[in-house]
């Protein structure tokens, strides 16, 4: 699935998915994730990873 | 309530579109045009060509010298109209003080507005600059504005201190203060309270998807 397809598909700007893919968003709504995570078919915790703090 | 006419809400028609912009910067022009033409060319201009320097002077003349209507009493006070030849630099200059203060506020205020216009146009109307902007309307309308009457009075009393004229028995003088550039300042500086506050959260929001 494209990224454009996915912004579509979740009625996210396209934007706002680079934000998000590029990992410069600094938060995120309930309702993208969860937009996400329906038309992904997967759990908040597959789209999500801690990273180390020094990293 | 909003009342729907032609399909366009009060709201609306608030809202500002290119044409309003340019309106309301065009505004700011003419004030700020407006400002020097009266603040700084027409007392120059005169100065230039000597014109007489029109004066408030106050005095107490005797109620044989004033008509009166049935049953009105005089106290004795009364304003006149002067117009000075030959007016010193310095008398000329004094007259002048409050429009070319008001003049130089005036443009200042303009030339903040425009920033304000130009960045709430491109869509970034919530800035620190802006705030600083809003602010510095809010004081020099206040401080300003309270400055303006400050010399207004000056200038209207310095010719009854100045050698020029006998100086009357007895010496009066008068200023008149009006709280309404102060209570601007607070409802100015209410709405940059506001856009501070809007600056807070738009930071918050900033990287939200």
């Amino acid at each position: 699935m494209t990224l454009t397809a996915l912004a579509d598909a979740v009625g996210v700007s396209l934007v706002n998915l680079s934000i998000m893919k590029n990992n410069r968003a600094k938060a995120i709504r309930y309702s993208t994730l969860t937009a996400i995570c329906q038309v992904l078919e997967c759990q908040p915790g597959e789209l999500l990873s801690l990273a180390p703090a020094d990293s | 309530m909003d009342s729907s006419t032609s399909g366009k809400t009060t709201s609306d028609w608030l809202i500002f579109t290119r044409s309003d912009y340019i309106a309301t910067k065009v505004i700011l022009g003419i004030a700020a045009a407006g400002s020097v033409l009266f603040g700084l060319a027409g007392p120059i201009l005169d100065a230039v060509n000597n014109t007489p320097l029109p004066v408030t002077y106050r005095t107490s003349v005797t109620s044989s010298a004033v008509e009166l209507p049935r049953g009105a009493t005089f106290d004795g006070n009364a304003t006149v109209d002067l117009l000075l030849k030959d007016a010193s630099s310095g008398e000329r200059l004094t007259q002048a003080l409050p429009a070319v203060l008001l003049a130089a506020l005036t443009i200042t205020v303009a030339w903040l507005l425009f920033q304000l216009i130009r960045s709430t146009q491109a869509g970034e109307p919530f800035t620190r600059r802006n705030v600083w902007h809003i602010n510095g309307i809010a004081l020099i309308v206040g401080l300003g504005g309270l400055l303006v009457q400050l010399t207004g009075g000056v200038a209207d009393n310095a010719i009854q201190t100045s050698d020029r004229l006998p100086h009357p028995d007895p010496l009066t003088l008068e200023m008149t203060f009006t709280p309404v550039p102060l209570v601007v300042m607070i409802v100015i500086a209410l709405v940059g309270e506001a856009f501070r506050r809007g600056v807070v959260l738009r930071e918050d929001v900033e990287g939200l998807v």
